[in-house]
This record gives structure tokens, sequence and C-alpha cells, in this order.
């Protein structure tokens, strides 16, 4: 791990990179996406308090693929899509989605404002970027047991263990991209998200999560305008 | 660009693809701000459903997973939303008490609960009544409790002590239906398992008010008028009281009410009152049956059995309601009308009558009327009251359980200053019976063993019994020996020497004005003679002497003679009958002076002899009843011939006691403690 | 874990390779590592090239540093042309200013300021009285030093300027970029005279040669073209490589082909001197190729580079290849 660490740093001072044409006109990221779900363990709906579905969630993990096109100097645009799936739902005093999941697919169209590779030092190689975007996504629920007691129609209550729903949001975000050549380099991706999502059968109507993503960059093609 | 765009519409087509949901979601939420005085119940309904929703709340109850049906029960009055509710819950909740709520929402179909959430309640608040929906009812009727905090499922509401039903209730209102709480008013009390809350105002039912009576005075069937007040007030509770009898009324107006006297109306007179909602109004008057009058009755002589005919005016119609008694006996209705009555006197087997010249009495609701008539029964057998003796078994003192049926079967009876003397022969009674005046009265017990076929006389107005056999199933049986005097001034027992002969048979004691005699009946002699046994008694002496009386030879002279009877007739003159088994009974007049005999003409009857159970000296004539044959026989001495009556005679004297006194015979005991009187001449 | 290692160490390994190249000897002095532009002297023993937001002047033999000219840019300067008499420099920059220079006292004649676009090339007219200049946002520029006036504004071209080109008689001009067209202009009437398609994608160099009957492009399409002007015919030769940024040609002698050479952005140059090719690999794109004119028997090449600076390379110490 040390000399992992030692080599990362020598390289990072040591080499004169690249300069303008590794910020290239449109990337490709490929990374591994998990986090934290923000919340307290009980969700306040208008007064009714009650366990939390999204909060208590203590596993997120999926993968992030994103697209940019570089637009400017500092401005880029692109979409992002996740495909995360939530498990481990515990809390403290109930066990109201013990043993549910969730799965949720989500596009962002992103806009980053980022640094432009210099000619020399950390700079040449790394860029630093904050991201703004709304999402939209598409959430599955999956409960393991349902919290309703249906009567006189009790086939309803295996209807009630899936839940699917439309969520939408916005995320705000920075992250740093590495390159480690013309076309290849990593990156690593901190943003929170905020989404709002109405299901019938959880108290949620919204969702905070903190995510990290972190992969690969491959560089697609290349500005023309690299040299001025 | 476009493949977004197609991306994005596939999402939205995905989105609509969610499974319908036809049940109606609620999701309930924690409880909070939970102090002494309840707590704050949270819901959010999530869906609606596909059908209208009836109802949504909250049930709690302190086991897990409450049911609308069973637990306390809220419901919101607000329209159903998709969105948050709340509310303060402080009805029925005791503290430090951990309870299960949770959310429910119903359609028409379908009944969906939220999560069971657990909470420990730190109280609640105390019920409150507020309002009454009205203070004048009938029972049976619905009223609603409004107030605050009552229990949905606990309440308990009384009306003054009395649990009224619940027919539905919740938190701010109860319906019930007022029972009868058999008082004018009450204080309304609705209970939850800790408090209690009362009604400020009183409920009050409906009472009905009499002033007046119209007429005071009716028969049967008549109609009759109430006038008063509240009577149209609950018309269904309605009814009018003779005393406690319920008649129905037919309310003409809210003062007025009619009805007629019921034709089963058993009093003379008695208390008009109206019963509604269960609490009765008296009137002040009384109300009284037209008198009824008894003219009459015929024939004025009768027997028992007979009809007898009664006739009069105003009798009740209903004709179990007029009660003839005759000589104290209450004869059974055979018909009648409103004037006229015809009743059966029972037969002596199952009434004792008290007179013979009996009192015929008319009782109607009450009221006895009678004629100075007197009807007189004309059977020659005259029951009279029972002789105390019970018929229980009874011990001997050897111990053997008597059966009641022999214990009259062998009693003795001496007439002493037409006071009879019976002894009995198991139980050692001794009794003294005076039928002037039908009195019998305990006198001292004979000293010795429990006996059958004890034999004695009277002499001088001293009783001398004793002797007689043990009964017992032996083939040889044991006989007694011991000889008695009983002194009836001063009712003391006195022993006399035994008897001195070895006793193997049975003795039977009489007593001419000659002397006093036992005898052991007929036997045969070494010469094959017919002999009659019997020895005199000196009372002097305290002795016996021993005398026969040849009676020759015979044709149905045999070994076996068992039955045998004597009697002193009317003239004193000694009769001694026989029975040697299928022969005819011989009889004979017996002179002991002059040891010489007569015969004399044997009855219909070839009966036993030991079977003479009743022989009266009447007018001078002889008569016989047998047991098992209702046949009495008078012997006409000049003519030397029996006569036979069959008038009704009683047939349960088996053996027993017979005397006669003032030309009137007396029988009874024998299987039963039933005494008769016979008279002949009748 | 053990071939993380491996990796990193060839990653560290081939960075630092990169870090120090094979023909560091060659290097001038310049202050920054991103030349964008030289041109030569006529008897090309003078080059001057752009660093930063100023110009440096070399001299090629012994790359001593014989003038610098700082304070007319605000930006980086992306083009340099030095007049046919010598007495004058012209810089375009980022900052979308072209500036005149005094060759001799290093001293601001003019500035122009009127383009909007970054100035991405720039030539003086044969005669010395003109500068023609491309901007990045389209239109390119014709100007009359002595009026210190646009003479002309030329709006054909869709997209940025890359290179522009003064026939030898001054006669006709080229104009080429990203819309992969050049056009040639008579400069009597500036009317389009022809339009020559035949590229893919950017042009990124243009030349005119053999006296004007022949003009070379090269471009992002990785082709090189040679057209023939008057018969409006061209022999395109792909290169294999990566985008072809620059080209230079020789003038043909008597029956021999013209030897050209070419950059390419991974840094590749080949001189094709007709019986075969010189080769070498540089890691950074290469902006500019010059021949290095009076090198008997030796073939020698000034290279702009973005990253190694400017340098210039003896065919003796490239690959030869057939």
């Amino acid at each position: 791990m040390k000399r992992i660490i030692i080599i990362s740093l020598i390289v990072f001072f040591r080499v004169n990179g690249f300069g303008q044409f590794l910020d290239n006109r449109s990337s490709f990221y490929l990374g591994y996406e998990t986090g934290l779900n923000l919340g307290n363990e009980l969700f306040n709906n208008q007064g009714t308090l009650a366990p939390s579905f999204y909060s208590n969630f203590n596993s997120i993990c999926g993968i992030n693929i994103k697209g940019i096109l570089k637009l400017s100097d500092h401005i880029s645009t692109g979409l992002s899509t996740s495909f995360l799936y939530n498990s481990g739902w515990s809390s403290e005093n109930y066990s109201s989605y013990l043993n549910s999941n969730e799965m949720s697919f989500s596009l962002k169209p992103v806009i980053q404002y980022h640094t432009i590779f210099n000619n020399g030092g950390i700079y040449n190689r790394l860029k630093l970027y904050g991201e703004l975007s709304p999402i939209i996504g598409y959430t599955m629920a999956s409960l393991a047991n349902s919290n309703f007691d249906v009567i006189s129609a009790p086939d309803l209550n295996s209807q009630l263990l899936k839940s699917n729903n439309i969520f939408y949001g916005i995320s705000l975000g920075g992250g740093a991209e590495f390159k480690l050549s013309n076309s290849f380099g990593m990156f690593a991706n901190l943003s929170i998200q905020e989404t709002f999502v109405e299901s019938p059968i959880f108290i949620d109507n919204r969702m905070t999560a903190l995510t990290l993503s972190i992969g690969t960059v491959i560089s697609l093609s290349k500005g023309k305008r690299f040299n001025y | 660009m476009k493949k977004y765009i197609i991306l994005a519409v596939l999402l939205l087509l995905l989105s609509t693809c969610n499974d319908d949901i036809y049940a109606p979601l609620i999701i309930t939420g924690a409880v909070t701000n939970i102090d002494k005085d309840g707590a704050l119940f949270h819901a959010r309904i999530t869906e609606l459903g596909k059908k209208n929703v009836l109802e949504f709340g909250f049930v709690w109850d302190t086991n897990s997973n409450p049911m609308i049906d069973k637990a306390d029960k809220f419901i919101f009055p607000d329209k159903p939303n998709v969105g948050s509710f709340s509310t303060k819950m402080s009805a029925n909740l005791l503290s430090n008490t951990t309870y299960y709520v949770r959310a429910f929402i119903r359609t028409t179909d379908v009944t969906t609960y939220g999560e069971s959430i657990t909470f420990k309640s730190l109280g609640g608040k105390l019920p409150e009544i507020s309002s009454i929906s009205t203070l004048q009812g009938n029972v049976g009727q619905t009223i609603k409790l409004k107030g605050k905090y009552f229990s949905s499922k606990n309440s308990l509401v009384k009306f003054n002590q009395i649990t009224a039903t619940i027919l539905s209730a919740n938190q701010d209102s109860i319906l019930v239906t007022i029972p009868g709480f058999k008082s004018r008013s009450s204080i309304i009390s609705v209970s939850t398992p800790d408090a209690t809350a009362y009604s400020k105002d009183s409920f009050k039912l409906y009472t009905a008010i009499i002033n007046d009576l119209i007429p005071k005075m009716s028969t049967y069937g008549d109609e009759m008028t109430l006038k008063g007040k509240n009577f149209q007030k609950n018309p269904i509770s309605l009814y009018v009281l003779f005393d406690t009898q319920k008649i129905p009324a037919r309310i003409i107006d809210d003062e007025t009410i009619k009805f007629t006297v019921p034709i089963n109306l058993n009093q003379s007179s008695c208390s008009i009152g109206v019963i509604m909602n269960d609490l009765i109004t008296l009137s002040t008057d009384k109300f009284s049956l037209t008198p009824f009058h008894f003219s009459d009755f015929n024939p004025k002589i009768a027997l028992t059995g007979s009809t007898i005919s009664i006739t009069g005016s105003n009798f009740s119609p209903v004709l179990a309601n007029n009660k003839v008694y005759i000589g104290g006996v209450l004869a059974q209705m055979v018909s009648g009308t409103n004037n006229s009555l015809q009743v059966e006197m029972p037969l002596q087997s199952t009434a004792i009558y008290n007179s013979r010249n009996a009192i015929v009495q008319l009782e109607i609701g009450g009221t006895t009327q009678t004629t100075t008539n007197k009807l007189v029964i004309n059977d020659q057998w005259f029951r009279l009251n029972d002789a105390p003796m019970s018929l229980g078994s009874l011990s001997d003192g050897n111990g053997w359980l008597w059966q009641p049926n022999f214990n009259y079967r062998y009693a003795n009876s001496f007439l002493v200053s037409n006071i009879t003397y019976i002894g009995l022969n198991f139980a050692s009674e001794f009794w003294a019976y005076n039928a002037s005046n039908d009195s019998w009265s305990k006198l001292a017990n004979f000293p010795g063993k429990g006996r059958k076929y004890a034999a004695g006389f009277v002499s001088q107005n001293k009783i001398y019994l004793g002797m007689g056999q043990a009964d017992s199933n032996d083939i040889t049986p044991t006989f007694y020996n011991d000889w008695w005097v009983y002194d009836i001034s001063s009712n003391q027992w006195t022993r006399k020497s035994d008897f001195p002969e070895t006793i193997d048979k049975i003795y039977r004691g009489f007593s001419t004005p000659d002397g006093c005699y036992m005898s052991t009946g007929f036997s045969q002699d070494k010469s094959l003679n017919y002999v009659f046994n019997y020895c005199q008694y000196s009372t002097a002496n305290d002795s016996w002497t021993k005398s026969t009386i040849n009676m020759g030879q015979h044709y149905y002279l045999s070994t076996s003679i068992w039955s045998w009877d004597v009697l002193v007739g009317p003239n004193n003159e000694v009769i001694a009958g026989v029975n040697s088994g299928f022969f005819v009974s011989d009889m004979y007049k017996l002179n002991l002076l002059t040891k010489s005999y007569k015969n004399m003409a044997v009855w219909e009857y070839g009966g036993d002899p030991e079977d003479w159970s009743s022989k009266f000296i009447i007018n001078n004539t002889l008569y016989i009843k047998s047991a098992n044959v209702s046949k009495v026989y008078a012997y006409d001495n000049s003519s030397n011939a029996w006569k036979t009556d069959t008038k009704f005679v009683p047939v349960d004297f088996n053996r027993g006691v017979s005397f006669s006194i003032n030309n009137k015979g007396y029988a009874g005991l024998g299987y039963l403690n039933m005494m008769y009187e016979y008279d002949p001449n009748r | 874990m053990r071939y993380l290692h491996s990796i990193l160490f060839l990653v560290v390994f081939s960075s630092l390779a990169m870090a120090k190249g094979k023909y560091d000897e060659t290097v001038f002095p310049t202050e920054s590592k991103f030349i964008y532009d030289a041109c030569l002297s006529k008897n090309g023993k003078v080059i001057i090239c752009t660093d930063n937001t100023g110009l440096k002047v070399f001299s090629v033999e012994n790359k001593m540093l014989l003038g610098n000219f700082t304070g007319g840019h605000k930006d980086k300067v992306l083009c340099v042309a030095l007049s046919p008499d010598s007495t004058m420099v012209a810089s375009g920059s980022s900052d979308s200013t072209v500036v005149i220079w005094d060759f001799n006292t290093h001293t601001i004649i003019q500035r122009i300021t009127f383009a909007m676009g970054k100035i991405t090339s720039i030539k003086f007219s044969p005669d010395n009285r003109f500068i023609l200049f491309g901007c990045s946002n389209s239109p390119a520029y014709l100007y009359n030093i002595k009026e210190q006036k646009k003479i002309n504004e030329f709006t054909d071209q869709q997209l940025d300027v890359t290179s522009v080109a003064f026939s030898y008689d001054g006669s006709l001009i080229a104009i080429a970029g990203g819309d992969k067209i050049i056009r040639l202009y008579n400069t009597a009437d500036f009317q389009l005279k022809s339009v020559l398609k035949g590229h893919t994608d950017w042009i990124r160099s243009i030349c005119f040669y053999n006296f004007g009957q022949n003009l070379i492009s090269c471009g992002d399409d990785k082709k090189i073209i040679q057209w023939n002007l008057s018969k409006l015919d061209y022999k395109k030769t792909n290169t294999h490589k990566n985008w072809v940024l620059c080209a230079d040609i020789e003038n043909s002698s008597v029956n021999k082909s013209n030897m050209y050479v070419f950059g390419t952005m991974s840094g590749s140059i080949k001189i094709d001197y007709g019986f075969g090719y010189y080769e070498a690999k540089l890691y950074f794109p290469i902006n500019k190729v010059l021949i290095l004119p009076n090198k008997f028997g030796v073939i020698e090449i000034a290279v702009t580079t973005l990253g190694s600076g400017l340098m210039s390379i003896s065919a003796t110490n490239m690959k030869m290849a057939i």
C-alpha cells in the first residue's frame, strides 16, 4: 500500500503532462458507485412519523456510467446514469422493512464546471470539477413483508410487497479526474442527491443520498481546438 | 439525442405500468405527545383504493393486532384524502399501560390496517357526558348520549344501576336502548374501566296517571274506562292491571283507555292499575265485582259421587273459579252457567267429609256464601277422619321392619263406656277413640313386645290384653304368654300372671255378662269329635279355667282348620264360625254355661271367617262386612237368615278394628288408617 | 495485487520516459515547452518561434537566443510570420490581436484588434504590403499594413481557419480550416477562384509549392494531399498515423519529386524523400515542421512540439525506412 502511494506521488509530481490535448472533447466514465442514505430513522411526512424506507438502508452499491462532452474550456455537459441497489435495511427500533431492498435506475443530464489541464504541475494531469444535474429515475422497492394487513382481500397483501415509482430531484457533486495517459484515466466523484418520490407503501416522499463513484475514464475524441 | 428521448419515453411508460393497487392503504405513524391527557395518533393515507372509502381511523387495544370489531375505535370525521391525519386520543387510555394502535381504512369491499405501533400510555381523559338526546322516553327506545372520551369498546352505560344495551359507541357518542330501570327517573352513567361520568340531568320514563275509574263495580266482560294522562306515550307497553293480572287496554286517547273486566277474574275486589314502561300506577279506587248470590242447592240428601246442583246468580264464567265445598270437601265441577253449577261429590275413597250434615259453601273470588240448609250425606258408610297412626314402617323391637299394611291388620279394639280402646299389634301403641267427636288420644304404650293376634277382653271397665304371636317367617312361630291389664282411669298397664299353659295357637278373647273368655277355636279330640276350646279368666284370682264344648262329628272334619272367629252377638250369645279350607263356613251359637251349641245359618260368602273384618251390633242386629268383598251381611235372628246389602262398601278393611256405639258401626284400620261409620238404616 | 505493482511500475516508467526524450539535446532554450508556431528566415539561419505570450528568435546553428519579443500579447501566441524582407514580424495570439513588430528593434509597430476569435495562422504577402490572418471563429482577413486597415474579410469558411497561405506571386490566397475545404481566392478581386475538396476532416496546414502550381495540405483525416492546381487534381497519401497537423514540402528540383515532411498529433514525424522515409517518434503533438534549407546532403528539420519545445532534428538521428 505504501509503495503504491509513493509511486503515485512520484508520477504526480515528475511528469510534465500532455497538457491541453489531454482534455478531450468527449469522455466516457465507468465507475463503481456506493454511498450512504441520509436521513433519520423515522420519516416525517406532514406530521406523520413512520420508519423511513430509504434512510435506513445501510448499503448502496451500483454502477455509474457517464458520458461527457466538452463545450468550452471550463464547461462540459453530458449524461450520467446510475444503477443502484439498496440493501441492508436496519433500524434501532423498528423492523418494518427488514430484508427489503430497492433498485433504482436514474438519468442525470449533467452540467460540469471544471479546471483546465495545465502545462505542468498537479493540474497537468488532475482535473477538478463541480457538477449540477437534475435527476429523473425509476425506483423499484421490494419488501420482504407487507406492513399492511388487508382484510377480505388477502391476495392484495402480496401485491403490496412491490412498489415501482418515478423519482426526480437534483444532484450536486464534485470530483477529480486523473489522466494516466492520453486516453485513460481514473476518476472519483462525490455527489449529494435529493430526490422526491411518492409511493403508497411507505411514508418517505424524499430520498437524500451521498454517493461516491470511483472508476475509469476513457477519452473518446479529441478536441479539434486542442492546440489553441 | 434521439436515443435519450426514446429512453425518457420508455421510462414514462414504465411508470404507468405500476401495479394497480385495489386496496386503500394507510400508514400508521409513530405515537407522539404522550402525556397524562392522552396521546397523539398519526396516520397517513397513501392510497384511496378503487371503491368509496367508508371510514378511516384508529383502533387500539392492550392486545396486539387490534381489530375494528373488538378494540377501541376512533373514526375521523374528515373526508378521506391522500395525506396525513392526526388526532389527540384521550379516551380509555390507562396510565402505565402498553397499547397497540394501528390505523385502518375501510371501503365497501376491503379493510386495510397499517402497521401495529406500540406505546406506553401515561393516562387519558375521563369520560364526560355533555348531552342526552331526550330526557323523557319509553323503555326500549333508543337515545344518544353525547360527550367526550367514551370508549367505543369498553363503555358501560347504566340507568341507575341497570345496564343498558349499547347499540353503537364511539369516542363522543353512544347509542343505547333504554332499559326497564323500574323507577320513574334515573341518572345515566357512562363508565370506562377506570372512571365513571354521570349525567347532570335525570332521565325520566313516561308513566301513566290515573284520575278516575268508571264504573267501580262491574261484572265479568263488562267494559270499563280509566281516565288519566299519558296513555299514548308508550302504547305497546300499556296494560291494565287487575291486581297483578295484565290485560290489554284499548287506548282511546291520551287521557282515556277502555278495557273489559276479565272473565277469569278471581277476586271479588281488587286494585286497578296501569303498567307502562314497567312502572305501575294504581288507581285510588278499588274495583269490585258485582257480588254473586248463592241461592240454593239440590238435592238435599245425596250419596257421595252424585251430582249436586247449585243455583244462584253472577257466578264466574270460568267454572274453575267457582268453588263448591260440601262438608269441607271441594266438589268437582261438572258444568255450569253464570247462575247454576253442577258439581260432583267426590267419593270417600278420596275425600273426608267433615260431617254427614254437610254445609254447602260457594266461594267465588275469595268470597264465600252458604245457605242455611245442610246437605245430608246418605252413604251407609261415612268416612271419618283418618286414625292418627302413621303408615310408615315400624320396628317391633325385635329388629323386624313391619310392612305398613300389616300395622293395623291385627289391631284389637275394646269398647268401654262408648270409648273404644285400640291397640296395635306391632308398634305397642295404645289409643282411645271417641266416636262422638271423632277424636283420638294416645294412651300409655302397651309395655309388651310388638305382636300379632294379641287377644283380650273388657271386664269391669278394665282391659285385659296379651298373648299373641311374634311375626316371623319361622315355620314354628313364637307365641307370647304375657298377660296385662290396663286401668283406664290411671292410664297404666299392670302385668298379670302369664298364661299358664304353653301357647301354640292363636287365642281370641271375648267377654259376656257371664265372664271373660279366651278361645283357641276348634280342634279334634281323640274320638275325632269336633271340640270348641276355651278358658275362662278370673279377674279376682288372675287365673284360668279350661273348658271345651263337644261339637260332635262333622263332614268337614279336617286337621287343617286354620280360620275361625268368635264374637258376642246382640243378645250376648257367643257366635263362632269356622272355615276348614274349601268347605263352606259353619257358624254356631254357643252356650258356654250349658256347653251346648246351635247351628247358625252361614252367610252367603263362603269366605274365611278370619276375614270377618267388621262386625257390628246395630239395633240388635248383627252385621258383618267381610274384607275384600263389598257386601255387608245382616243376620235376622228370628228367621236365622242372612241378608245382603251391597250399597257402597269400602273394601279396605282387611282385618283391622270394628265396634258399634249407639246404633252405629265403626270400622277402620286394616291396610290403611281409614275409619268409617256404618249406618245400615240409610 | 502483484500485477498492480507491475502495472504501476510500467506506468511510472513510461511517464518518466516520456518526460525525458531521446531528442532532448536538440531542444531550443525556450521558456515554454509548448511551442505553437515557428518560422524561418529566408536563409534558414534564424528561427522565430512563439513562446508563451511572446516570441523568441534563435540561431538555428547554435540555438543561441537572438531576440525576444514581449509585451505584445496578453495570451499565448499561436502563430508567427516573418516578412519576406525580414523587416517585420507578425504574431497572432489567443487574445484575438495581431501585433506587427519591427524585427530589428523588437518594438511594436501595429496592433490589430478588430478580430473576434483566436488568431490561428498568419502570413505576410510576398510584396510585404499585406498580412493575411485566419481566426478560430471562421473569418480570415487581409490587412494592409501601411494603410492600417482591413482590406477584405473572407467569410466563406464555416468553421475555424487553421491555415492561410499566399501563392509565390501573391496572386492567390489559400484559406483552409475546419470545414474541410481549401478555398483559393484571387487577390485582385477577392473572388473565389477554386474550391479544393478532398479532405474528410479538419485541414490543419496548407502550403503552396512548385511556385504556385501545387498545394500541399494535411489534416485530421490523416491524409496528405498534393494538389495540382492547373489540372485540378490531386494525389492523396494516407499516412496511417494520427491527425497530421503540419506538413512542409520542398520545391522540386528538376526531375526530382518533392520531398515533404509531416508531423502528427501523436508525435510522429515522417520525411518522405522519394526513395524512402525517415521516421521519428516524439511523444508530443507536432504543431509545425519546417524543412531547414541549405543543408546539403543532410536533411534537417525544425519541429515545434506541444510539450517538448522547439527542436531541430537531423534525419541522421531518425529511423530509416523504405
